[in-house]
């Protein structure tokens, strides 16, 4: 067996296991445990986790290509790995026939990497918008298979729109019933702490300043030169606000003079230190200033505590300081110059491949536009609260990119309907190689719909796929019956930004497989 | 809280502001705090004034004012009144909703809606997607939700309080007043009297007919829809809204409606009115009732031999000659302060400054912020003292009886003295920050030139000057 079939072998073994899986009347994964135990595998990402290798190494190296692809996706765009292990199994299948019958690897490859950059397109020209609370809900109890939680996230995500921004947190319950609880953060909302622990006596909880004025330093406060000209400025202004100082950290005299001046009624303060991280405390700061209309002071940036003037002090309507966070409500800023950061980063977010970055990023844009949701999941045990958390992180991404991005038909049909478009391109290719890559791409966009309605029972799949293609563009098997449906008004959708990425995933792993010539490995 | 003394306030007809059922009786709220037919216990002096809104919730009845929230709870030894706990900029109380639901909101001018999960004990703001945080008025679906909140800037709807959606067709409209009806449709109601209608629970509202006067309060009773009015008395409606006929015309202002399906009450600036009767056959027959007086006088001097008492926003009324009492009309208003000087001159002091009485009028002595007194104190040689009611920066100082004041520095920075008193020879002031409850006693042997702190500590002490 030459090395490329032994690669494929291993992707086809893979392959079988999570095609299995695909689709809501999907079958699950037996997976021996051990000598005496065995597990359930219903989704994608635990499958490939569990099969760590087969019988040669080359079959397990081809294993470990979509066991790859399918961790990839799993965190961007967050679905689609036995989607794109079936495309790309379609795909290969087609294509290593042809290698095999003497055509150019390299030539298949690029013929491949059009055809899927082509289908893409198609793909989205399908997209169409989701309109309201009951789509949204609709698309995140698919993912979590909890109508209650999809309801809650359908309604989180229609009221916070497009830029919203969800955090899920995870809450330990006693209860065996608890269900997830929800809340909107009204304001801007970072973590923070007082400075001092006077600041909020004892029974207190938290602290409400009323129209302060607010104080940025990117700085460590310890010395009394460094806000001596705060307390002198602050104090002179019209009808003596309260102060909301926000700094890297206070401490020493600098805290000491505050306390005094607080305690002898000078001046109402709030000293307040942020407790993000180190590295991202500087964005934090920045962000602040900007809702409030501050000027970061800062030894760097060439203004220093030292030489405050009022001109860069910042105004809220409210400040809520309490143990673990700091709320702006209604800044004094530029509300212009606050949208186009939030837009920048918006920008930036969606460049970066790194989830926690752009989720970090899309946060931060959420909270200068002051849409930002907590949804709390809870659960009796820490494994389960681990599970509920991944599955509400998951149906929040997913719902959230089907806001932004739209939807296609669901069911394989949307594959199926950029097949035109691909042989379209097939007609104009000039080299014989190429266009046998565009059709190895038409046969991947096939297999999807041969496997879930192969997966439901029901029905024969290529006697099923004529009839689809008879009844029409959009038009489908809705396997949950068995009959044939326009997928968008049955209500069978796939997120657009899952299909576009699973299909991009899969063409180049079965580019990649099609032209490899030589697998090298140890042992 | 002042559930008012009748034996000893003076006999004047008192505003009534806010309407409430507990158990079937009728409370209402007023400057001064809250009153009933058959009032029982003191709760305690100050707690609440101005009380605009009144709610009930199985036993405890729900007050919102001036100074936040309050509840009457019963306890093993009586009804208890209780300061509730609020998040928010302290804000005063415009309306409540929620009513058997686990979740009341009550709308605030200042901070918005807050929202209590645990039966009005406390409260934390909830103005997500609101665009405006004055909330005129609020209401609740009959289903517990979904909640509607009336702004200046038009109709917000929200399923629990907690997240809030601009409704259409209300935009650039000031709501004054807002409640579900029995058959279904929501009811707006705009400052200028326009009547707005919806029958998908606030999700969009569209014009229905118009009430001739500017609105403040609205209820469906007796058959009904009534709308109260400040200048056109109370017009009703049997069609949900689309006609409307004068109820009770020659009516002082209306500031607010409550009622079921057999009778109705409205609130005015001279007191309680009452009507029966359902079925838009019937004639309306509405009658004053008497009602406890709710002002807030809550201090009492002696000006020309006489009794005067002081209110915040109830202002000044005198005793005259015969017994009865004058209302001293252009009293600046909400007082701040009021002190007879030792040649008997009547000085009080608000927003616009400090003035004197002087024969039926007043005259400025200090405008604008410095004249915004907040404690005076003579001694019989006519020195006096008087301190700002919002900071400690400075003193006002008298050599001549109150007529020429100067101003001298303190240093009691931004704490208003809550009290200010001149001896002999010595004169006492006390701060108290209320955030760290340290209370302060400052002392001056020179009327006010230099200071001296006596005693620091808790206000729990309890240091007497």
């Amino acid at each position: 067996m030459s090395a490329r079939s032994e690669l494929t072998a291993g992707v086809d073994a893979m392959t079988r296991l999570l095609a299995g899986t695909l689709g809501p009347v999907r079958g699950h994964v037996l997976s021996a445990v051990g000598s005496t135990g065995s597990e359930t595998l219903c989704d994608s990402a635990t499958v490939v986790r569990r099969i760590t290798a087969l019988p040669g190494r080359r079959a397990t190296a081809g294993a470990s290509i979509v066991r790859d692809m399918v961790l990839r996706l799993g965190e961007e765009p967050g679905d689609g790995g036995a989607t794109a292990a079936v495309l790309a199994s379609g795909m290969l299948a087609y294509a290593a026939k042809l290698v095999a019958a003497g055509a150019s690897p390299v030539l298949v490859r690029r013929g491949i990497r059009t055809g899927v950059g082509i289908a893409c397109d198609a793909l989205r020209a399908q997209a169409e918008p989701v309109e309201g609370e009951r789509e949204l809900a609709g698309l995140a109890t698919a993912v979590t298979a909890d109508a209650g939680l999809g309801a809650l996230i359908g309604e989180l995500l229609d009221l916070l729109g497009a830029t919203g921004a969800i955090q899920v947190e995870e809450i330990p319950d006693p209860r065996f019933d608890a269900k997830p609880t929800y809340g909107y953060v009204d304001g801007a909302r970072w973590r923070g702490r007082p400075a001092h622990k006077d600041l909020l006596p004892e029974g207190k909880t938290e602290l409400t300043l009323i129209e302060p004025i607010v104080v940025v330093a990117d700085c460590v406060l310890q010395r009394v030169e460094q806000i001596r000209p705060l307390l002198e400025l602050a104090p002179a202004l019209p009808g003596r606000p309260p102060l909301l100082l926000v700094a890297r950290d206070i401490s020493d005299d600098a805290l000491t003079m505050l306390a005094v001046n607080d305690r002898r009624g000078l001046l109402v303060s709030a000293p307040v230190v942020l407790t993000t991280a180190r590295t991202r405390m500087a964005e934090d700061l920045a962000d602040l200033a900007l809702l409030t209309g501050a000027e970061v002071l800062s030894e760097q940036a060439g203004t220093p505590p030292e030489r405050v003037r009022q001109s860069q002090l910042g105004t809220a309507h409210r400040a809520l300081v309490q143990r673990g966070h700091l709320t702006i409500r209604n800044g004094g800023g530029d509300q212009t110059a606050v949208a186009d950061r939030a837009g920048r980063l918006r920008t930036r977010a969606s460049e970066l491949a790194d989830v926690r970055d752009r989720d970090r990023l899309w946060l931060r844009q959420a909270r200068l536009a002051g849409k930002v949701a907590v949804l709390r999941v809870r659960a009796q045990t820490e494994q389960l609260l681990k599970a509920h958390q991944a599955q509400a992180r998951k149906a929040v991404r997913l719902a959230g990119a089907a806001l932004r991005e739209g939807v296609v038909p669901g069911g394989g049909v949307a594959y199926l309907d950029c097949v035109p478009a691909v042989r379209a391109a097939r007609a104009g290719c000039s080299s014989e190689d190429e266009a046998a890559g565009l059709d190895a791409v038409c046969a991947g966009l096939e297999a999807p719909f041969l496997q879930l309605v192969g997966n439901s029972g029901g029905l024969e799949p290529r006697t099923a796929l004529a009839r689809a293609r008879e009844l029409g563009p959009g038009h489908g098997v809705d396997v949950r019956t068995n009959t044939f449906a326009h997928m968008v008004k049955a209500g069978v959708r796939d997120v657009t930004t899952v299909a576009t990425g699973a299909l991009r995933a899969a063409g180049e792993t079965a580019g990649m497989l099609v032209s490899a010539e030589v697998v090298s490995g140890r042992g | 809280m002042a559930e008012s003394d009748t034996s000893v306030l003076p006999d004047l007809p008192s505003p009534v502001l806010a309407l409430g059922f507990l158990r079937g009786s009728l409370w209402l709220g007023g400057l001064g705090g809250v009153g009933h037919g058959g009032a029982s216990g003191q709760p305690p002096q100050g707690l609440l004034t101005a009380v605009a809104a009144l709610t009930a919730l199985d036993e405890t009845l729900i007050a919102g004012g001036a100074e936040g929230i309050a509840r009457r709870v019963q306890t093993p030894d009586g009804p208890e009144w209780e300061r509730a706990e609020v998040q928010s900029g302290g804000s005063p109380i415009a309306a409540f909703a929620g009513y058997e639901s686990d979740a009341l909101i009550a709308g605030t001018l200042g901070d918005g809606v807050l929202r209590s999960t645990d039966g009005g004990k406390t409260w934390v703001t909830s103005n997500f997607g609101l665009d405006d945080l004055e909330v005129i008025a609020v209401a609740c679906g009959p289903d517990d939700g979904p909640f509607l909140a009336g702004t200046a800037r038009g109709v917000f709807h929200s399923r629990d309080g907690q997240g809030w959606r601009r409704a259409k067709g209300t935009e650039r409209r000031t709501i004054a007043a807002l409640t579900y009806t029995e058959a279904g449709p929501a009811i707006a109601l705009t400052e200028d009297g326009a009547v707005l209608r919806s029958a998908d629970a606030g999700i969009t509202w569209s014009a229905a007919g118009n009430v001739p006067g500017t609105v403040t309060s609205v209820v469906e009773a007796v058959g009904r829809l009534l709308a109260g009015t400040v200048d056109a008395g109370i017009w009703s409606s049997t069609d949900n809204g689309d006609t409307w006929t004068v109820d009770l015309e020659d009516a002082p202002e209306i500031y607010c409606l409550a009622g079921d399906p057999s009778r109705v009450f409205a609130g005015s600036a001279l007191g309680l009115q009452f009507r029966t009767g359902a079925g838009p056959s019937h004639a309306p027959s509405w009658q004053a009732v008497p009602a406890p007086p709710t002002h807030d006088f809550s201090q009492s001097i002696l000006w020309q031999g006489r009794p005067l008492f002081a209110g915040t926003r109830s202002g000044l009324a005198h005793q005259a000659q015969d017994g009865g009492w004058n209302v001293l009309e252009g009293a600046p208003l909400p007082l701040l302060c009021v002190a007879v000087t030792p040649k008997d001159a009547l000085l009080a002091s608000g927003p616009q400054g400090l003035f004197l009485r002087d024969g039926d009028g007043w005259t400025s002595l200090v405008e604008g912020d410095d004249g915004q007194i907040g404690r005076m104190s003579f001694r019989p040689d006519g020195t006096g003292l008087a301190s700002s009611a919002t900071h400690g920066g400075q003193l006002l100082r008298t050599r001549d009886g109150g007529t020429y004041w100067q101003p001298i520095p303190t240093p009691f920075g931004v704490l208003a003295p809550i009290e200010l008193r001149m001896f002999e020879e010595t004169v006492m002031v006390k701060t108290l920050n209320q955030r760290t409850n340290i209370l302060t006693v400052w002392g001056s042997r020179d009327d006010g030139t230099s200071w001296e702190v006596v005693w620091q500590g808790p206000e729990s002490a309890g240091m007497r000057i």
